[in-house]
């Protein structure tokens, strides 16, 4: 007995020993080696050994790739717990919302932190893509470049699928306006809406398809790609950074420098994510009333430069200025190959003030463009030409011949192909946010109110 | 970097993430407190606290609910814990837990639960989502006073019944303004002069652009034809209320008469002569005529004012009642027959 206790008593105190022993085996901690220990645990495993120094600065990267894994993760989680109580069923879609919305314990929070990680995600997808950019970190890179352009879609389509599921009277109107859009898309767009929705309306056809998509396929896809992602940065050798010789480069262990700083930004995100859902709660409308659209029709968010546009010219923003945006992004790293300034934002030095002046230039010419279109006078003069004109006469025309005019100037006063693209690059951000901006701003009939206007929705 | 430096920097990043979990910790209790901060938990701590449950009342914390024939969850009682105490009905129990008192007569609050009368939201438990409150997306007047009479249009027709008289006089002046005339009730709108859009959802508006509408037409419509009712209406707010109250209650659906379902469908589907069943195929006693328009005005109303010819009375052209020979779709007023559902409880027999 007194045998038992003592073994017992020392495995006790030796614990914590053999738990460090369990989690590196057969090693010694004295004399282990730093590879050694960042190849014997998985997570750490991701990361290579050495990292370069400069890749440490919170500007280099904003750590945006990594936010954007956390809200996946966060997102997966929390997700799975709605899934416990969700119906996607017409009937009790929204009712099941509002149980876990008001009776549910934590299932208010939970709704609100997936809600909030979901914003998050499309936001942090989105200037992650940015960064890469603005950056050229794209530069040799073709492949990984392209299944970050998936990602983000993917994004876009799970924030967009997962609007709907509340089923309450903002998402479905959210909703029906925003598959509406799809009717802009020539030749298939008809079909295309039909094979989303499952007819020609927003229904339980709809909804079920919406679900299956936004619980198993698209973020099965997603986590696949993910992990891709994260595997071809490895294989391509890290954060991009200028080819130099390996002894011009200063680097620094992994462990704890690039850890302990990714640690320290999880928590951080984790945490605000959870304060802003216990005291931001996710919204909740009434039930869905199919016959009276009783809110303002606006798209989510992230759709509203599309719908801006769609609202001048349904050909032009709803198809050739996305299609044309796509195109060059996935043409990007394949068209624009200087070695010079990648891995930093807006290249060599010198070719900055190009940026700067595009910038400029360009929120001028948005602020002109959208001034000129909203005057009565314009839109009734539009109104009496024929089709080709008024569908071709708009701002997001007028912002894609300006990104053109950019591309084609900054190119041969900077001979940079680089430079070109930046240029170009700007114009577009500009006219992307600046369309979400004034979007936002509408009221009533799409009428533009600034913000510190009052309109309401009554009568 | 040299050594010592980076061991600082080291040291510091510990530091930073120690400090970064501790909050992550903090912001999870938070979490876990705010959510015994709900308002239902409030309330019944209140409770308990007044003692008002006695010494065998205090039932386990918790969300209770009614589960209602119509399959619908009611969580009200979660606040309003004495509501079918018929002895708490005094001023001295506070306001959420007061009883009901005589109003429920039939209304069994665990068979149709709370907000089949009452509106608002019954799964919520945050008050002013549950309560229909403006700005909380579900707007609900029927919670005051004499607006929730439009709720008994949900299953009887006004007047049937006592307590509904605010509703039976609003369909009367919907006959009565000829609002039919214009506005017929039936699915679609747009009756025989085609004029008026279609009422039925109209009761979503607010009441006071509702109340804009009658006295004003133009002000909501720019050009609207339809004329001002301004002189019939402006000195009688109650009038304009009840006929608001109507209007209300056309939007409300039908609830689900789980009681007597079997019975009201096999009725509308006997054919005509198990009741009609005089001479010729023409009605006996006062079986057509339990419309409680045409029985309230029995003194004034002769058959001939209505029925023209002896035979099949409802014929269009046949009959020489103004709403009748244009517009059938009056009937609508009372029975919603033209939604395609049973006639209503009370107009069956």
């Amino acid at each position: 007995m007194n045998v038992f206790w003592s073994t017992l008593l020392t495995h006790l105190t030796t614990l914590p020993i053999h738990l460090k022993r369990g989690l590196h085996p057969g090693v010694d901690p004295e004399t282990e080696t730093l590879a050694l220990r960042m190849r014997r645990n998985f997570l750490f495993h991701l990361h290579p050994v050495r990292v370069a120094e400069h890749t440490l600065k919170p500007t280099a990267t904003f750590g945006l790739g990594l936010m954007t894994l956390t809200l996946f993760l966060v997102l997966a989680l929390s997700g799975v717990m709605l899934m416990v109580y969700y119906v996607p069923t017409n009937r009790e879609a929204y009712t099941s919302t509002q149980d876990l919305q008001y009776a549910v314990t934590f299932g208010s929070f939970v709704r609100a932190l997936h809600r909030w990680a979901a914003h998050a995600m499309v936001l942090t997808a989105f200037l992650h893509l940015l960064r890469v950019a603005f950056c050229g970190a794209y530069f040799r890179r073709e492949l990984n470049w392209t299944i970050g352009l998936n990602l983000i879609l993917l994004t876009f389509g799970l924030a967009f699928t997962g609007y709907l599921l509340p089923w309450d009277q903002r998402s479905f109107w959210a909703v029906s306006v925003s598959t509406n859009l799809l009717d802009h898309i020539p030749w298939i767009g008809d079909s295309l809406k039909r094979f989303l929705l499952g007819g020609r309306e927003v229904g339980q056809a709809a909804l079920i398809r919406f679900y299956a998509l936004h619980v198993a396929i698209l973020p099965g896809v997603m986590l696949g790609l993910g992990i891709f992602h994260l595997w071809r940065i490895r294989k391509d050798g890290g954060l991009a950074r200028e080819p130099k010789a390996p002894e011009d480069l200063s680097t620094l262990p992994a462990w704890p420098h690039l850890v302990f700083r990714e640690a320290i930004l999880i928590v951080v995100l984790v945490t605000l994510l959870c304060l802003l859902a216990t005291f931001v709660p996710a919204p909740l409308g009434g039930a869905p009333d199919i016959h009276n659209p009783s809110n303002l029709e606006k798209t989510p968010w992230y759709f509203l430069w599309l719908q801006e546009m769609v609202s001048y010219s349904a050909p032009v923003g709803g198809f050739i200025f996305p299609g044309v945006l796509l195109m060059s992004l996935l043409l990007l790293p394949f068209l624009e190959r200087e070695n010079q300034g990648v891995g930093r934002w807006f290249g060599v030095p010198g070719k900055r003030i190009a940026v700067g002046v595009s910038m400029a230039i360009s929120l001028f010419f948005f602020a002109l463009f959208e001034w000129i279109f909203m005057k009565q006078g314009v839109a009734s003069w539009l109104a009496s030409r024929p089709p080709l004109v008024r569908d071709l006469l708009n701002p997001a025309t007028g912002m894609l011949i300006l990104a053109v005019i950019h591309f084609v100037a900054a190119g041969i006063l900077n001979r940079s192909t680089r430079t070109a693209f930046l240029a170009a690059g700007m114009v577009v951000l500009v006219a992307v946010i600046g369309f979400t901006l004034v979007a936002w701003c509408r009221g009533p009939m799409w009428v533009f109110f600034w913000p510190w206007e009052e309109w309401s929705l009554a009568s | 970097m040299p050594r010592d430096e980076l061991q600082r920097e080291h040291r510091g990043l510990r530091l930073f993430f120690l400090f970064a979990v501790s909050a992550l910790v903090v912001v999870l209790v938070l979490v876990a407190v705010r959510a015994q901060q709900a308002p239902w938990r409030v309330v019944q701590r209140r409770f308990h606290s007044l003692n008002l449950g006695g010494t065998n009342g205090k039932q386990p914390l918790g969300i209770r609910q009614y589960y209602t024939c119509a399959s619908e969850v009611d969580r009200c009682p979660s606040c309003h814990l004495g509501i079918e105490r018929r002895d708490w009905v005094t001023e001295k129990i506070p306001l959420p837990f007061r009883g009901h008192g005589p109003g429920l007569r039939n209304h069994l609050p665990d068979r149709i639960g709370c907000s089949a009368c009452h509106g608002g939201s019954g799964r919520a438990l945050d008050p002013p989502v549950a309560h229909g409150l403006a700005g909380t997306g579900g707007k609900d007047p029927l919670m005051l006073a004499p607006h929730i009479q439009a709720s008994c249009a949900r299953c009887h027709v006004p007047g049937a019944q006592e307590g509904q008289e605010r509703l039976e006089q609003g369909a009367w002046l919907y006959l009565g303004l000829g609002c039919a005339l214009c506005h017929p009730l039936t699915e679609g709108g747009r009756g025989g002069l085609d004029f008026g859009p279609d009422l039925t959802a109209i009761g979503r508006k607010s009441l006071d652009s509702l109340k804009t509408s009658l006295l004003d037409p133009a002000a909501n419509f720019p050009g609207s034809t339809m004329p001002s009712f301004r002189l019939a209406l402006e000195k009688e707010p109650e009038a304009i209320e009840n006929l608001l109250i109507y209007l209300e209650s056309l939007v409300l659906d039908r609830y689900p008469d789980c009681r007597n379902r079997e019975k009201s469908q096999s009725l509308v589907e006997r054919p005509c002569a198990d009741c009609h069943a005089g001479e010729k195929g023409q009605a006996i006693g006062r079986m057509q005529h339990r419309c409680s328009y045409l029985l309230k005005r029995a003194a004034e109303l002769r058959c001939s004012n209505c029925h023209s010819s002896p035979g099949p009375p409802f014929g269009p052209g046949e009959g020489q009642c103004p709403l009748l020979q244009q517009h059938m779709e009056a009937c609508a007023a009372c029975h919603d027959a033209a939604r395609n559902l049973p006639l209503k409880r009370g107009n069956t027999r």
